[in-house]
């Protein structure tokens, strides 16, 4: 059965691989999560003040919690998303969740609001899913 | 209406018990087709793994059919009865894995060229986020273990059945468990922040869809164009059927053996080596209108003493 035997040795690597790599894993393939802690935290906000008054009130704790400087910046969905597909930007807050730019970016989870018609989403950029994880446990406590 | 032959008491058993493995794989794969629909993220090795998942159920699905159609004697419109009708199923389902396999190979190359970034969100569960990669992950490892232990009993079986249907089938299932590691490997590529690994290993599955899709067709063709009866495991001329040809022209030495397969059955011919068609005189007697379409009057024999 030398067959079988090359499948279940496979099969308890994949087992160990996984269970090794569960630790500390995801990584950013571009290092946001790294750069934003005690660094800059740039992030882009649509609508106005009233609009994103729970967005902002977010980014500053997250800022707060990563020793990080929130910088903020205000534009249209379609500049801020092309802001942040450049890396320009490390999140754009206050999106609808039927974001029709869902295939160029990684979203979170959606979380809603009681004054809000619509559930929003935060949007990073395409691949940093440790950052996504991030910013999944802020929103996450805060329902 | 003439009954479909009768096989020996062994091979219907063993009929009976590809069945109930066939079954058994549709029972399987759906459930992690389930499961994996439940956990789908945004990995490219994932969904192409889903895919390949998916389109094993054909095989299965197409054995039984034609298991359906094949105890079917023969009719006043399908004077030859149906026992080609698993090899069509064969050609069609090798036809729909080669095209799935290529796009499937566009899309992974596509993305690779793109440089997209796959993003794999977390879900709260019991309080925690938890990546989906990692839930990814543990379905593909569930879900890789009942193939292989049902494709290794049907390939026993296929074997002994001559069934080519059924021994691709079991093939595939043996060799599906790679397909799961490999999709592991990408999300856990993914994981370690490389991003290409993922679009890599959805290329290297959908390499393996277009493999088994070509062997496959290569197989069924083969079969439809009446080639030479093949060994279900090698893909090469049959060992047996050389030796029936042989057999068979040493006792009518006037006579060319001509052998093929229709479905797990075997039909031998004698042709006289001199006069390959049958000639004008005889066919305008018989055929008032377009009787050069007419090039063989052939009589069975069902016993040697029908010499």
């Amino acid at each position: 059965m030398r067959f079988l035997r090359g499948f279940t040795h496979t099969y308890l690597l994949c087992l160990v691989l996984i269970g090794v790599a569960a630790c500390g894993l995801p990584v950013d393939p571009r290092h946001t999560t790294d750069t934003v802690r005690g660094g800059t935290l740039r992030a882009g906000l649509v609508g106005n003040q009233a609009q994103t008054e729970f967005d902002t009130a977010h980014l500053k704790s997250l800022a707060q919690t990563r020793q990080a400087e929130l910088h903020v910046v205000q534009g249209t969905t379609d500049e801020l998303i092309e802001l942040l597909s450049k890396g320009e930007l490390d999140v754009v807050a206050s999106l609808p969740k039927e974001t029709p730019y869902r295939k160029q970016v990684g979203l979170t989870q959606t979380f809603a609001h009681p004054g809000w018609t619509k559930p929003r989403v935060w949007a990073v950029r395409s691949g940093e899913n440790e950052w996504l994880i991030v910013l999944n446990n802020h929103l996450g406590g805060s329902k | 209406m003439i009954a479909a032959p009768r096989p020996p008491e062994q091979i219907e058993n063993d009929l009976r018990r590809a069945e109930k493995l066939e079954w058994q794989t549709i029972f399987w794969v759906m459930i992690s087709v389930g499961a994996m629909s439940a956990a789908m993220g945004g990995s490219q090795a994932f969904k192409t793994a889903w895919i390949e998942d998916v389109l094993s159920l054909l095989a299965p699905i197409f054995f039984l059919l034609s298991r359906h159609v094949e105890e079917k004697g023969e009719t006043s419109v399908f004077p030859y009865g149906f026992q080609r009708a698993g090899t069509l199923a064969f050609f069609l389902s090798a036809s729909a894995l080669c095209a799935i396999g290529a796009f499937l190979l566009y899309e992974g190359l596509q993305s690779l060229v793109t440089m997209k970034h796959p993003t794999i969100g977390s879900k709260t569960i019991f309080g925690h986020q938890v990546w989906m990669g990692w839930i990814m992950s543990g379905v593909l490892l569930f879900s890789i273990i009942p193939p292989v232990i049902l494709g290794r009993a049907k390939r026993k079986i296929a074997k002994s059945l001559h069934d080519e249907v059924l021994f691709v089938d079991a093939d595939t299932n043996a060799a599906d468990w790679q397909t799961g590691v490999a999709s592991i490997a990408g999300i856990v590529g993914i994981a370690c922040g490389w991003w290409w690994a993922d679009a890599l290993m959805a290329s290297v599955i959908s390499l393996s869809i277009l493999k088994d899709g070509w062997t496959a067709l290569k197989g069924s063709t083969i079969h439809l164009l009446d080639g030479l009866p093949r060994a279900v495991d090698s893909g090469q001329p049959d060992p047996a059927v050389q030796e029936l040809i042989s057999r068979l022209e040493d006792e009518y030495p006037a006579y060319r053996a001509q052998v093929r397969a229709t479905g797990r059955y075997l039909r031998a011919r004698l042709e006289p080596r001199d006069k390959p068609h049958l000639d004008r005189e005889t066919a305008k007697r018989l055929m008032s209108e377009k009787s050069w379409r007419l090039i063989e009057l052939a009589r069975g024999m069902r016993s040697e003493t029908d010499k």
